[in-house]
């Protein structure tokens, strides 16, 4: 028997390797040859989205040198610094790239999970595929493993050239609305951004071999993947408060408000740079939460008073200002945690495609 | 060693039966055509035979005792489906190239002549090709392998008269050269005798008729005589088909050693095309011997 050797024009290499690399390299061209449509709009959309981030950070690096040259570093209070700061900031269009980024996981599942094997199932090229030499389930499972490395490599690098950006702006105008915890930026970090993307391709080829039919599939992949990034979002400040630090304060500070706060921390709070402000509440001379009609006696006495004397008053009172707060030092547990949750719904989708795919009668 | 083997084989699509107690042993070496009207199971039974479609109850077996689209099975069987669905937006070159890395072996400049000498365009589409030479492409790629069985779902039905010649007499030379099983499904009834040497009839899902043709042919006789003297004939055999003109009666009979040729009546052997019709013209023909066969098979024209 011959095995593949070059033969123009049909020239194909290693047809024959059975070694474990052979047999990737010979599974990771069929699956460019199948899904380079995908791959390539991966890619473009991919290099799109570093190209803005790349001009905008060129941009703010700029005026940063305006802002330096000025000798605004270090007072933002002065009103020409602080439009410099808002220039700086604010030329960016950073909602925008923050947005398609919380909806690149969604485009994931949708245009390459929820067709990987639907469209296979739908066209009837399934009966080719399926029962060549390798087998449905390891080709499927190459195929999708190939195209989460690929999927986790560009999500990863995404995130990195953005938390660079926003770190970076962060640093030079230590502007609170470019906290790490706010929901746009929490979702965008590369840890998060790869978990997510891998999490939306696993949903949607689990849902495509379940549906299979590849419109319907891609419908509904939009549907779950959408209603799970919003209900993420929804999520997040709630869970924001366990395992929060709490603190007492002289008294609510500035424009603090009492209940939920989320907020990260502005300007002369006294907490960490970094943190977020989850809630704040007051206790009374038994360690009680106070309710809301204390609250606003206690709150019309303070107004008129400073916070050292506010703080006496109390005192005296036996009353308290509590604070539960999320250090900077959270930030990566938390990430961590939800990043591992995502990862176990994908790794259950998996596992749950892999038995579909064995159970699966031609249609 | 058996090619292809079943064993109570059945297969259910909700609340009916694909396949139902199918019991089926070929030796490997045949050529076998599966025939059977529309709805007939041929299909079914074939995805099940390459793992496609997994079986409700029965067992089905290739190569031996290798469970039918284990990893073992799909190493040494290529199937070429119905419709010869192919990866459309790929080029022809490409999809050589991704049969090839599908495949632990594969023979390359045997696709590569076949393909050049078929004139199918290397760099045209797949899906940009005729439907005769999508089925040639499909049906390389899949003897490229090599396989010890091959199974071919309705390989003739795209194809033009000199392309489905063409097509059989490749299958063949090959079973002949390499001793390769050969299964495929079929309508073309009129080729068969030429291409076959085993016969698999289906019906409603079950197994009508099975074995060697040569075997087959040798148990059917028809008989021809006075339609008055039918159903005194009709008890002595196994009637499987009724044609009546006039006073004259035609019976297709089956038996199992040779058959008593009543007096006044004539006896010839049938075609291959004549028994496989008359068995797909009612698919309840079990062959039942006596009046009451006869006059159901009168009455509408079958035997129950």
């Amino acid at each position: 028997m011959t095995t593949a050797h070059a033969v123009d024009p049909l020239h194909v290499q290693g047809a024959n390797e059975t070694t474990g690399r052979g047999a990737l390299r010979r599974l990771l061209r069929v699956t460019w040859l199948q899904h380079r449509g995908a791959c390539l709009a991966l890619f473009a959309l991919f290099a799109v989205l570093v190209a803005a981030i790349v001009v905008e950070w060129t941009r703010a690096d700029a005026s940063y040198v305006a802002f330096v040259g000025d000798g605004c570093v270090g007072h933002l209070d002065a009103s020409t610094c602080n439009n410099e700061a808002l220039a700086l900031g604010g030329g960016i269009d950073f909602q925008t790239i923050g947005t398609v980024l919380a909806a690149l996981p969604v485009l994931v599942g949708v245009f390459v999970g929820a067709p990987l094997v639907a469209r296979e199932i739908e066209s009837g090229t399934f009966r080719f595929a399926w029962t060549q030499a390798t087998s449905r389930t390891p080709l499927v499972v190459a195929t999708l493993g190939m195209l989460a490395g690929l999927v986790t490599v560009l999500a990863v690098v995404l995130g990195l050239v953005f938390g660079g950006w926003y770190a970076h702006l962060y640093e030079v105008v230590l502007s609170p609305i470019y906290s790490d915890w706010q929901a746009t930026l929490f979702a965008a970090t590369w840890w998060m951004l790869a978990a997510w993307a891998l999490m939306a391709l696993a949903i949607g080829t689990l849902l495509g071999t379940l549906i299979a039919r590849t419109v319907a599939a891609m419908a509904t992949t939009a549907g779950v993947l959408v209603a799970l990034v919003v209900g993420g979002r929804l999520l997040l400040p709630h869970l924001l408060d366990v395992g929060a630090h709490v603190t007492r304060l002289p008294g609510p500070i500035g424009t603090m408000a009492i209940g939920a706060i989320n907020s990260p921390v502005e300007g002369g709070w006294p907490f960490p740079v970094g943190s977020w402000v989850a809630r704040s509440w007051l206790t009374g001379p038994h360690g009680h939460v106070l309710g809301i009609g204390a609250i606003q006696h206690v709150s019309s006495e303070l107004s008129s008073r400073t916070a050292r004397t506010g703080d006496r008053w109390l005192s005296v009172h036996h009353d308290a200002f509590r604070v539960a707060y999320q250090p900077p030092g959270h930030f990566w547990m938390f990430q961590g945690v939800e990043g591992l949750v995502v990862l176990g719904i994908a790794a259950c989708c998996v596992m749950a495609t892999r038995r579909l795919l064995v159970r699966r009668a031609a249609p | 060693m058996n090619a292809l083997e079943t064993f109570g084989l059945g297969v259910r699509y909700g609340q009916s039966w694909a396949v139902r107690d199918c019991t089926l042993s070929i030796e490997e070496g045949h050529v076998v055509a599966l025939v059977g009207s529309n709805g007939a199971g041929k299909t079914t039974l074939l995805h099940c035979a390459v793992g496609l479609t997994e079986a409700t109850c029965g067992t089905i077996s290739v190569l031996g005792d290798l469970r039918a689209g284990s990893d073992e099975a799909l190493a040494r069987v290529a199937f070429v489906a119905q419709d010869t669905p192919l990866y459309r937006h790929l080029t022809v070159t490409e999809m050589v190239e991704v049969a090839a890395n599908l495949n632990r072996s594969f023979d390359l400049p045997f696709a590569t002549a076949r393909l050049r000498q078929l004139d199918i365009p290397a760099k045209r589409r797949v899906g940009k090709l005729s439907g005769g030479q999508q089925a040639q492409l499909a049906l390389t790629l899949a003897l490229a392998r090599h396989p010890d069985l091959v199974i071919l779902d309705e390989p003739l039905a795209r194809l033009d008269p000199v392309a489905r010649h063409d097509v059989m007499a490749l299958v063949l030379s090959m079973a002949a050269e390499e001793g390769i099983s050969v299964i495929f499904s079929s309508h073309v009834v009129s080729e068969l005798e030429r291409v076959a040497d085993y016969l698999v009839l289906m019906a409603h899902g079950s197994l009508q008729l099975t074995g060697p043709i040569d075997e087959i042919l040798a148990s059917h006789t028809v008989l021809a005589g006075p339609a008055d003297d039918a159903d005194r004939v009709a008890t002595q055999c196994s009637v499987v088909h009724v044609e009546q003109a006039a006073r004259r009666v035609q019976l297709l009979v089956r038996h199992d050693q040779s058959v008593d040729i009543p007096p006044g009546w004539e006896a010839s052997p049938p075609s291959l095309d004549e028994l496989v019709l008359a068995y797909l013209r009612d698919p309840s023909v079990v062959g039942r011997s006596g009046p009451l066969a006869l006059a159901a098979t009168r009455a509408g024209g079958t035997l129950r």
